[in-house]
């Protein structure tokens, strides 16, 4: 009678203990960044700043490239370009919101997509790439990726990047032998991470750099979203956030550092929160001020070089990294003495844009073409007749001008 | 006697396992109801929200104003087709909020045609001011006129908001509609409104 009425109380409260029982969801394991002990390193208190760093002295050659100016091919900004046998894809996510696709010579061949709302259409793409034979280009308002089939360009499909709860931000992604890699910040979860390896459904397989551990105000939303991004090279994705002062890259599914900048006066953590606890600031104004390296751009890689601007504290620099002899060289500005009258005071500033295995290049920012066109027309660039033919017709409502600095 | 008391044992463990069982259903049912009332209130309040947000930020839509752009229509542009769909907007507004309008209405542009749609942004005269028009607006007939010619309408508060609206057989601008960013199921409802008022 006993063991009846006890068998009796533990049956329900089986029951109510399987009614209660909440489901989990499987975590995705988050994982630490690998050790690389073949980092470049960047040292700032072993190498003096220049005052130049001569193009010169890495190129023989310059090759100007007017693009195309008609109806359909107008560009506003350069913000990503890459190569893939002769064209030149050129996207622009400030004015046009277009892929653009160029051959070697400047004609214009056509666009990738197009905006819209309809399959392969996009509104506002942000990051685009090459891997295999398609283009992948994120659409950051559909939270969208689009991928294009190589060489017609013709639409293949799209994946979204989507959180369950709906609510899921993203600006830049790489792609790697069929896996994303996008910074995708999630306000609603706990604890975020800069950078996550997906799969082909978009799914989360890996994630790294925790905001928790690495946290220099990455919480602060245009932070996480407005200042990174990928760089697809021949061995691997190279990663870069806001206020890091190390390259990252990501090869074979490992994120590990790449390029390390090194100097003796990096403020501390302690001593960028309480900057920014004292002065209610954030933690990239503590950097600024106190002297802190932040925003690493214009990163590219040709050859066996490495070619970046960075700040420090509040002033602008170039740095110089040869990979095999690992020497690093860094001025206060690149001098494009093999365009430009090296003597001359010219405030026209190429921006770096893409490397391949023979060269660099750069692009003529629209705000600079009135005074660019100007010295053309008064002979006062460092240009041979052949291409000054090129730009006899260019006017200042012309697209950006493309030059690509060759070596030998 | 042993599996007597067993049998019934299992019994008795079975039925209060249901009633249990039965009654988790039925909280989950009550739940599921309840929120589906958040949401049907949820949904009335919004509208009523919409509805009291209009009524206190009334847009302002000067006669003057709509002379103006129906005389710019008409003599600048030359648009000879009625009636015809007009969308006015500002490069200050909202981008993503333009660019869903202007998706909508891509949708709409085979039911309507693209001789009937006409888009007038207002935007400065420069380089990147036409390259944003060009690419955003290839697919429409479009026309910029700068606010300072033709301005938008605001609300008490002095916001412009963008609007669309019918230039009809008569001249006048007829059903202003201005859109809104948490109420894109209304700008369909417009449309299709519109549709049917076009084709009886």
């Amino acid at each position: 009678m006993n063991i009846k009425f006890i068998v009796l109380g533990l049956f329900p409260a089986l029951f109510l203990s399987c009614e209660n029982s909440k489901k989990t969801e499987p975590n995705v394991e988050s994982f630490l960044v690998s050790r690389n002990d073949s980092v470049f390193i960047a040292n700032l208190d072993t190498t003096e700043c220049k005052k130049n760093i001569y193009l010169s002295s890495f190129f023989t050659k310059a090759h100007y490239i007017p693009l195309e100016t008609n109806a359909n091919s107008l560009l506003g900004r350069i913000s990503e370009l890459r190569t893939k046998g002769d064209t030149i894809f050129i996207l622009d996510c400030v004015v046009s919101k277009t892929l653009q696709m160029f051959n070697l010579e400047g004609k214009y061949l056509g666009i990738v997509g197009r905006r819209g709302n309809g399959p392969g259409e996009y509104s506002a793409p942000t990051d685009f790439g090459i891997d295999g034979e398609h283009i992948y280009l994120f659409d950051s308002t559909a939270r969208k990726i689009h991928f294009y089939q190589l060489p017609d360009v013709s639409y293949s499909h799209s994946v979204s990047i989507e959180a369950s709860d709906g609510f899921a931000r993203s600006r830049y992604i790489g792609m790697e032998d069929g896996l994303l890699y996008a910074d995708i910040y999630l306000p609603r979860e706990q604890s975020p991470f800069l950078v996550r390896e997906l799969d082909k459904n978009s799914q989360t397989i890996k994630k790294w750099l925790s905001v928790d551990l690495h946290n220099r105000g990455y919480l602060r939303n245009d932070y996480f979203t407005g200042e990174s991004y990928f760089r697809k090279t021949e061995n691997g994705i190279r990663y870069h956030h806001l206020l890091m002062d190390t390259i990252m890259q990501i090869n074979q599914g490992e994120m590990s550092p790449y390029l390390a900048i090194h100097y003796k006066k990096r403020p501390t953590n302690e001593a960028v929160h309480k900057y920014c606890l004292d002065n209610d600031k954030d933690a990239l104004e503590a950097m600024i001020y106190l002297g802190g390296v932040n925003k690493i751009q214009n990163y590219v890689e040709w050859n066996d070089y490495i070619l970046f601007t960075f700040q420090l504290g509040f002033y602008i620099h170039t740095g110089v990294l040869n990979k095999e002899t690992r020497e690093f060289q860094w001025a206060d500005r690149l001098n494009y003495n093999l365009t430009f009258p090296s003597e001359k005071r010219i405030s026209i500033c190429p921006i770096p844009v893409f490397g391949d295995k023979k060269g660099l290049y750069s692009y003529i920012h629209p705000m600079e073409m009135e005074q660019f066109v100007r010295m053309v027309q008064n002979n006062e660039t460092l240009i041979s007749d052949d291409e000054l033919q090129k730009l006899k017709s260019l006017s200042v409502d012309s697209n950006p001008v493309l030059i690509y600095y060759e070596m030998e | 006697m042993k599996w007597n008391n067993g049998i019934w044992l299992l019994w008795v463990t079975i039925i209060l396992g249901s009633i249990l069982v039965w009654k988790g259903t039925k909280d989950r049912q009550s739940l599921d109801h309840e929120k589906q009332s958040c949401t049907n209130v949820d949904t009335l309040q919004k509208t009523l929200f919409f509805a009291k947000e209009t009524l206190l930020n009334q847009v302002l839509f000067s006669g003057k104003d709509m002379m103006k752009l129906t005389k710019f229509i008409n003599d600048s542009i030359r648009v000879k087709n009625r009636p015809i769909l007009v969308y006015r907007y500002s490069s200050t507004m909202c981008e993503a909020c333009v660019n869903k309008d202007l998706n909508i209405l891509l949708e709409y542009l085979p039911k309507i045609g693209k001789e009937n749609i006409l888009i007038l942004p207002a935007f400065k005269s420069d380089r990147d001011s036409r390259i944003k028009m060009q690419s955003s607006l290839c697919r429409f007939n479009y026309h910029n006129i700068e606010e300072k010619k033709v301005s938008i309408p605001v609300d008490v508060e002095q916001i412009s908001h963008r609007f669309l609206a019918v230039l009809n057989s008569c001249n006048q601008i007829d059903y202003i509609y201005y859109p809104n960013k948490n109420f894109n199921s209304m700008t369909y409802t417009y449309l299709e409104y519109l549709l049917n008022e076009i084709n009886k």
